[in-house]
């Protein structure tokens, strides 16, 4: 805590002055995390560089496993989330608050605490990710004890938060503190809900939820830490340093408590959008489509509050590059928030689902609005705590310039290449066939926009670099002042207010506040999830679905190791197109020992949900050490090591033992048989591909992932008979 | 087959209404309190953040100070 000390002051009474405390704003932690956001910021923007020239360039330093596509691609997604925008919410959170609440940081330490933790834990991401410790969800994919150190951190982040609001000179908690307070709730709640695992291993863990039910769970949290994480904490920030740049009051403060309350009580039923045509219950589908077409009201309510704070002050826009930044973050905010709901409409979704439509929108979101909020913070509070002026004007306008239309040249060409692949996935000829039955023809007409989203990529990292030099410039041309004094009149020393409003006395009261706060957002949760869970014993079972045998979860779990769902769906959905090119499609009864989910939320290449004996094992032994020997034109990138590496199966009891204990049926004791039940039928793989002239030995990686995808689908489609031999490979003619 | 699915649930017909009414109720509760919210405490909510460097603190704290509070 910080000391307070009594100042005479120059109050207007004497009785006032003694009242008066000096105090000092802590500027070092708002100093340490935009050092942060602003290096983090530059690795995820150049990771995104880096994934994007290998979907043209598949073999791009494909040299090492660690930097392959489907390895980076999460570090990449991880780095901008947490790294990048997790620490411009803490620069937000920790300048802001402690000015609005007249108060230093509760407490200096839980800063510092917080601080490293977060950095620890996003330099764990960066040493996991890329070796494929992940968990396959996305946005959620850091490993177990990674996962218990986030809740950690973030409880120490809520408690100096919560100190601070409890120890405020300012009896009123501005609207900017309620969006802090509701993103510290539920991300913890969001959290913690789906990381339920159970681990096998130090690294790895299999998800406590399996099939529909994780993927409902999933997509509520990966849904609401888009709400919760990217939308409320920038939204506090948005209601403070616009008013703060423009120095006018916020347009309209009634407007911005409906705008709080209803978003935050609305956004979080509508995680099913995430999911509209899969084998999720319809009931929940609409439920998701019709709150998600709602919450277009306090969104666009709360970018009309933002945008109109500047009545008045338009001519500064044309100068101030804080005020520009601010201007295009929130009007991105508004396109991005535009497109979610149009694209929650199941007849919208049909065409935008599994497209790089969905890739516009939310580099849209990410570059637009995170970004545009974030540098125009750095912008204004940089040169404040250094006591200086911006280094250069004019570099900053550059920095606009670049940002805005980097993120231009990055989203309007992949919305033309999502609508353009979703047409030519759904076309057919008079006589009813595909147009384009290969999949490969619609990917090879669209990698002239995947250059173009290259040049965005490109022209919008430029720009970030741009800033990180001015914003050095800038602090190397002041001094640094850790403590900003500053005094306030303590809270105790004013009387209560009789005939106080209700509301008044709410947000007098932080706890009753977040008590609430929780409420709002658990009913959404609660209302979505409950029918769910109660289908757990009443999904309609599929006799012939059975569980992976060991060597199939083995690949199960390669496939997780290399990412693959980034590029590949597993849920074919009940669309003409679809049942024609893939097969039948997917029902929920198919995944019940699926643990964790693997549908994906992306086709760069095709779904695999039907894979499994549609090709020849020769085929996939093929392709994956050169895709393009297969698929001419393919951008996917080979996995050479999965050829050399020894499978290793040294944990095949524990997670045979683990998924027994999640409900998987596999008979006791059947762990002590696993192994040999592996061997035996790695070698009848073995075996066959050595009859097509593939020489390869069966203890090696590429035989698992092969006996996995041959697996995928078959069992919705074998004859009942065929499965009575349950576990054993011999058994089931794989 | 979902809906033969959510058949086995009991009470889940209750479900579609509960929710619009949960979400009828807390709104208009809160557009209701929203809505009556006194016009110059709203003003002076608005000011906070421009308030910040300010002394002693809310105009309000300040007319409050003023009038002889027991400090």
């Amino acid at each position: 805590m910080h000391d307070v000390n009594q100042s005479p002051g120059a109050g207007p009474s004497a009785q006032q002055s003694a009242a008066v405390e000096t105090f000092a704003y802590d500027n070092a932690i708002v100093r340490n995390f935009i050092i942060a956001t602003s290096i983090w910021g530059v690795v995820g923007f150049l990771v995104g560089l880096i994934i994007a020239l290998k979907l043209v360039m598949p073999e791009f330093l494909n040299f090492i496993p660690q930097l392959s596509y489907g390895r980076l691609r999460p570090l990449h997604t991880n780095a901008v989330i947490f790294a990048f925008a997790g620490n411009a919410i803490f620069v937000g959170v920790y300048y802001s608050l402690q000015r609005l609440c007249k108060a230093r940081m509760f407490s200096d330490l839980l800063s510092t605490l917080h601080f490293w933790g977060w950095q620890l834990i996003i330099v764990s991401a960066a040493l996991t990710l890329p070796f494929g410790i992940t968990t396959s969800k996305e946005y959620a994919e850091l490993e177990w004890p990674i996962d218990i150190a986030i809740t950690l951190v973030w409880v120490v982040f809520g408690l100096n938060m919560l100190g601070t609001v409890f120890k405020r000179r300012e009896r009123h908690m501005y609207v900017a503190v309620w969006f802090y307070l509701s993103t510290f709730i539920t991300v913890a709640l969001l959290h913690v809900v789906n990381s339920f695992e159970l681990p096998v291993t130090f690294l790895k863990s299999y998800s406590f939820y399996a099939g529909v039910q994780d993927a409902l769970v999933q997509w509520w949290y990966g849904h609401n830490a888009v709400a919760f994480f990217l939308t409320t904490p920038f939204l506090g920030i948005m209601y403070y340093f616009i008013p703060k740049a423009s120095g006018r009051p916020v347009f309209s403060y009634r407007l911005s408590i409906i705008h709080f309350w209803a978003l935050i009580f609305i956004y979080i039923w509508a995680g099913p959008h995430h999911l509209l045509y899969t084998a999720l219950p319809d009931w929940a589908q609409t439920l998701g489509t019709v709150f998600s077409f709602m919450l277009i009201a306090p969104s666009w309510g709360g970018m009309v509050n933002g945008l109109l704070t500047l009545r008045g002050a338009w001519d500064r826009v044309r100068e101030d590059p804080v005020l520009k930044f601010l201007v295009v973050g929130v009007t991105a905010y508004g396109m991005s928030t535009f497109e979610g709901p149009m694209m929650s409409l199941k007849n919208v979704n049909a065409i935008t689902h599994y497209t790089d439509y969905i890739i516009a929108h939310v580099h849209v979101g990410a570059l637009g609005w995170n970004g545009g909020l974030t540098f125009a913070m750095l912008y204004y509070i940089v040169p404040r705590i250094y006591g200086t002026k911006l280094y250069s004007v004019k570099l900053a306008n550059t920095h606009f310039w670049l940002a805005t239309l980097g993120v231009l040249f990055y989203a309007i060409p992949l919305y033309i290449a999502g609508i353009t692949q979703s047409l030519m996935w759904k076309e057919f000829t008079p006589d009813g066939a595909l147009r384009y039955g290969n999949f490969l023809e619609t990917v090879v007409r669209i990698l002239p926009m995947y250059w173009l989203r290259i040049g965005g990529g490109t022209i919008f990292l430029v720009g970030s670099l741009l800033a990180l030099f001015n914003l050095y410039k800038t602090a190397k041309s002041g001094v640094f002042q850790p403590g900003e004094e500053a005094q306030a009149v303590p809270l105790r020393a004013l009387p209560e207010k009789a005939g106080t409003a209700w509301h008044r006395a709410l947000e007098g009261r932080p706890t009753q506040f977040a008590v609430l706060t929780l409420l709002a957002v658990i009913i959404g949760g609660a209302v979505e999830y409950i029918p769910t869970a109660l289908i757990r014993a009443n999904i309609p079972t599929i006799a012939t679905v059975h569980p992976y045998t060991p060597l199939e979860l083995e690949g199960r779990d390669l496939y997780i190791r290399e990412g693959c769902l980034g590029c590949h769906s597993q849920m074919i959905r009940p669309m003409r197109a679809e049942t024609e090119r893939y097969g039948e499609y997917s029902k929920p009864g198919e995944f019940v020992y699926d643990h964790p989910f693997l549908w994906g939320s992306k086709r760069t290449g095709p779904d695999l949900h039907r894979v499994g004996g549609k090709y020849p094992d020769s085929w996939h032994f093929l392709h994956m050490k050169n895709p393009r020997s297969t698929s001419p034109g393919s951008i996917m990138p080979a996995y050479p090591w999965m050829y050399t590496d020894k499978l290793d199966d040294t944990h095949i009891e524990g997670k045979i033992i683990t998924l027994r204990k999640l409900g998987v049926p596999y008979p006791d004791g059947y762990e002590q048989q696993a192994r040999a039940d592996m061997q035996a039928q790695a070698a009848q793989i073995a075996e066959r591909l050595k009859g097509a002239g593939m020489d390869t030995s069966a203890d090696r990686e590429i035989v698992a992932l092969i006996a996995y995808l041959q697996r995928l689908g078959t069992d919705a489609k074998a004859k009942p008979e065929a499965t009575q031999a349950a576990l054993l490979p011999n058994g089931g003619g794989r | 087959m979902y809906k033969e699915v959510l058949r086995t649930i009991v009470g889940i017909e209750v479900f579609p209404v509960l929710s619009l009414l949960i979400f009828l109720t807390v709104f208009v509760v809160m557009l209701v309190w929203a809505l009556r919210l006194d016009r110059r405490d709203l003003a002076t909510y608005a000011s906070l953040p421009l308030d910040d460097d300010a002394y002693p603190s809310a105009p309000e704290a300040r007319r409050d100070a003023l009038r002889g509070a027991k400090l």
